[in-house]
């Protein structure tokens, strides 16, 4: 399995973002309420600085919390900062939760020199995935599916409005 | 493994099924009967087909029996869609040149669908239109074909088949005997960007680079009358095909986080930058950068 799919698969997101700057607050064995904040509508709370050791208290879950699921639905965006050689840095990560899935993230650099500047934007646009085609042939398949096959009506008047064309 | 191919509605169909019985010739004639009769009712390309009699004379019509599903997943999709999805984008296709005649040549305006509520009423078994009107069930009408035709296999006692009509398929298997489903690279059909690996399922696929002729491809907006650009190729894998194939036609018009909050489906999304978004627990893999 290749990095970045590693990385589409939602949920995944959070992880590599503490795996890379050591941001022990996005870590996921421990993404507890503390470690978001969100107001009561579900929208991005932004600027909410949070560190590992400066949790902010759980709030209650109230209002449209799906069934059976640990946290509430909605955008949440928090700030994680480290230490790099250059100094202490800042980024900020905002995911969208769903039934205690991450269904998008994305990430917005706030670097504090140059060289954290690269590494951080090298990050923010590494985290999507771009697909890439394989030859059907080298591919175990059943059937395939896509547009092609489709529309014999509409391929045989492309075909015959390719030789006007031509005539 | 028994096959046969064929062709119907525009396209091509490959069944395959495994049957206890060494003589299905009955069963496949009447296969390809239940499609044409399909034909008959549907096709806008047809002026002897029940769509194509609504659109020459308003009135009150008995619907066909095996409108009512179709009808009411258009319904439900038009709501949540804010009209987006519409059985009456039949007009603005023809407008746009995609007509009886294939001429694919845009007319000088292409009109915007008219609205539901302002055109026809609904109640079934009837339609009641207030001027002719074009329907077309493109958006979900294949799929529930494919459906009909599985129905008519577990009628028949067979539950291990694939029903596969231009790249939507139908998959049933009494042995837990999963489905490779290559996602054609919609930059290159040679190619496939993943593999779908269904069970008991369904899926649809739709893509904007083949049907394509001027500005449009198969699928129109029916208030900006263009066709979206953004999204290169959308799969749906759901229970049946009748909801793979309409729910893929919602996602060009329609967040996927907002379409889960109504129906239970996977989905896999590339978009025109090569992208790609799909729900968790999609069934399958993706070849990525």
């Amino acid at each position: 399995m290749n990095n970045k799919k590693v990385l589409i698969s939602a949920g995944a997101v959070v992880v590599v973002a503490a795996g890379v700057f050591g941001v022990a607050a996005m870590n996921k064995k421990a993404p507890t309420p503390t470690t978001m904040d969100s107001n009561t509508s579900g929208q991005a709370d932004t600027n909410t600085a949070t560190t590992a050791t400066t949790p902010i208290a759980d709030k209650p879950k109230t209002g449209t919390t799906t069934n059976g699921s640990s946290y509430k639905d909605g955008t949440y965006t928090a700030v994680g900062s480290y230490n790099s050689p250059g100094g202490k840095d800042q980024i900020s990560v905002t995911v969208q939760l769903r039934n205690d899935i991450v269904t998008s993230a994305s990430i917005t650099p706030m670097p504090g020199d140059p060289t954290s500047a690269k590494y951080q934007n090298m990050f923010a646009s590494g985290y999507q995935a771009y697909v890439i085609g394989k030859n059907i042939d080298a591919v175990h398949l059943n059937a395939v599916s896509g547009s092609s096959l489709t529309g014999i009506g509409f391929n045989d008047a492309i075909t015959k409005i390719k030789a006007q064309a031509k005539a | 493994m028994s096959e046969f191919t064929f062709t119907a509605i525009g396209t091509h169909w490959h069944i395959q099924y495994n049957s206890l019985y060494e003589n299905n010739d009955s069963l496949i004639t009447a296969i390809k009967d239940r499609i044409e009769l399909f034909e008959q009712n549907y096709s806008r390309f047809r002026g002897d087909s029940f769509v194509g009699q609504i659109a020459q004379q308003e009135g009150v019509y008995k619907l066909p029996e095996d409108a009512e599903r179709m009808l009411n997943l258009y319904r439900r999709l038009y709501d949540i869609s804010g009209g987006k999805v519409t059985p009456l984008i039949g007009s603005v296709l023809v407008d746009a040149g995609y007509d009886a005649e294939y001429s694919l040549i845009p007319k000088n305006v292409v009109h915007q669908a008219e609205l539901w509520d302002d055109v026809m009423e609904y109640n079934v078994p009837f339609l009641t239109t207030k001027c002719p009107v074009q329907l077309d069930f493109g958006g979900l009408g294949k799929g529930y074909i494919i459906d009909i035709i599985a129905d008519m296999f577990r009628e028949a006692h067979i539950y291990d088949f694939s029903i596969n009509a231009g790249g939507d398929i139908a998959y049933s298997s009494s042995e837990d005997a999963v489905f490779r489903v290559g996602l054609e690279d919609p930059n290159d059909n040679t190619k496939v960007i993943g593999v779908a690996e269904i069970l008991n399922k369904s899926i649809a696929g739709s893509a904007g680079n083949r049907r394509a002729w001027s500005t449009y491809h198969h699928i129109i907006d029916p208030t900006s009358t263009t066709s979206p650009q953004h999204i290169a190729a959308v799969w749906v894998v759901a229970d049946t095909t009748l909801f793979a194939d309409g729910l893929t036609t919602a996602l060009f018009f329609m967040e996927p986080d907002e379409l889960s909050q109504h129906f239970s489906f996977e989905y896999a999304i590339v978009y025109a930058d090569k992208s790609i978004t799909h729900s968790p627990n999609f069934p399958g893999s993706f070849f990525t950068t």
